[in-house]
């Protein structure tokens, strides 16, 4: 009878033993599993946005691009020449492209190309629920300037284009 | 019979013990989660809010951040290798959210609220 009894508590503290072990595994499969699940809130399309604006900004201050400011190697670090860091915009891709009304005039871009296939793989619609996160953020703008190139101002514009990748 | 009772005893125990794992499970399911998951969005919230603010700011801007926010009491704003870390109500940021800018960009603490001065 007493045997019985010492029995019992015993299989007691073996089941609390157990329920901290599993409590301890549930605490942390669901901590880390809400890491993974959480909510992902896309604001790469307004910062691709900012960018562009930050961009025209500094090649055409005041709508007015001067071909003269620009020397040879701007030409694929564009976002260098405008004063970021390069740590900075390691997410991003910029092309800007500067024409006349006949021609291209010169055309500017920095980071990772493969932002364009990236995304261009994610609008054939692979991209879908949970792996939308790792599509780009895109701007596309044309904006009008006045280009002055060896003494001559002639109107043109410039198009920027961003894309912006994950920042997993 | 005793045999019987016996093997009744050890059913007894374990379905007892999958109830309390169960009720562990669904104490775990419901607060936990519940609550890491609905911080954590307003962590990202913040994080993204302030770092669009600061990538869109020119200098001479300053923006206040009140600790009280409709979001969550803040603890902590941080700059720290081109990335904003907010710790909200009790949730530290460990992976922070990049920004970009062209200008000096800093923080200073004060008594109720975090001032983002663009220089």
């Amino acid at each position: 009878m007493r045997f019985e009894k010492k029995g019992i508590i015993g299989e007691g503290i073996i089941m609390i033993y157990r329920l901290l072990v599993i409590s301890f595994v549930a605490f942390v499969i669901l901590g880390v599993s809400s890491v993974f699940y959480s909510h992902y809130i896309d604001v790469r399309n307004a910062e691709a946005r900012i960018l562009a604006r930050d961009v025209v900004d500094c090649v055409s201050p005041s709508g007015f691009l001067d071909m003269s400011y620009f020397v040879e190697g701007d030409e694929n670090k564009i976002l260098s020449y405008c004063g970021f860091d390069e740590s900075e915009v390691e997410r991003f891709y910029v092309e800007v492209l500067v024409s006349d009304s006949e021609k291209e005039v010169a055309k500017f871009s920095q980071g990772d190309r493969g932002a364009l296939w990236v995304l261009q793989i994610a609008d054939e619609k692979f991209f879908e629920g949970d792996l939308g996160k790792y599509k780009p953020g895109y701007f596309d703008e044309v904006y009008p300037t006045y280009i002055l190139s060896e003494g001559e101002k002639v109107e043109g514009n410039i198009r920027v284009e961003v894309f912006v990748g994950d920042e997993f | 019979m005793r045999r019987l009772n016996k093997q009744g005893g050890i059913l007894n125990q374990i379905i007892i013990q999958l109830i309390l794992v169960g009720i562990v499970f669904a104490i775990f399911l419901l607060a936990t989660a519940g609550k890491v998951n609905a911080r954590g969005v307003r962590q990202q919230v913040l994080e993204k809010e302030i770092a669009l603010l600061i990538d869109s700011a020119v200098p001479g801007m300053s923006f206040e951040i009140r600790k009280n926010n409709p979001n969550g009491v803040i603890q902590a704003l941080e700059l720290r290798d081109g990335k904003v870390f907010v710790g909200v109500a009790g949730l530290g940021s460990f992976k922070g959210y990049p920004y970009f800018s062209r200008y000096s960009v800093s923080v200073a603490e004060e008594e109720n609220k975090f001032v983002v001065v663009v220089e």
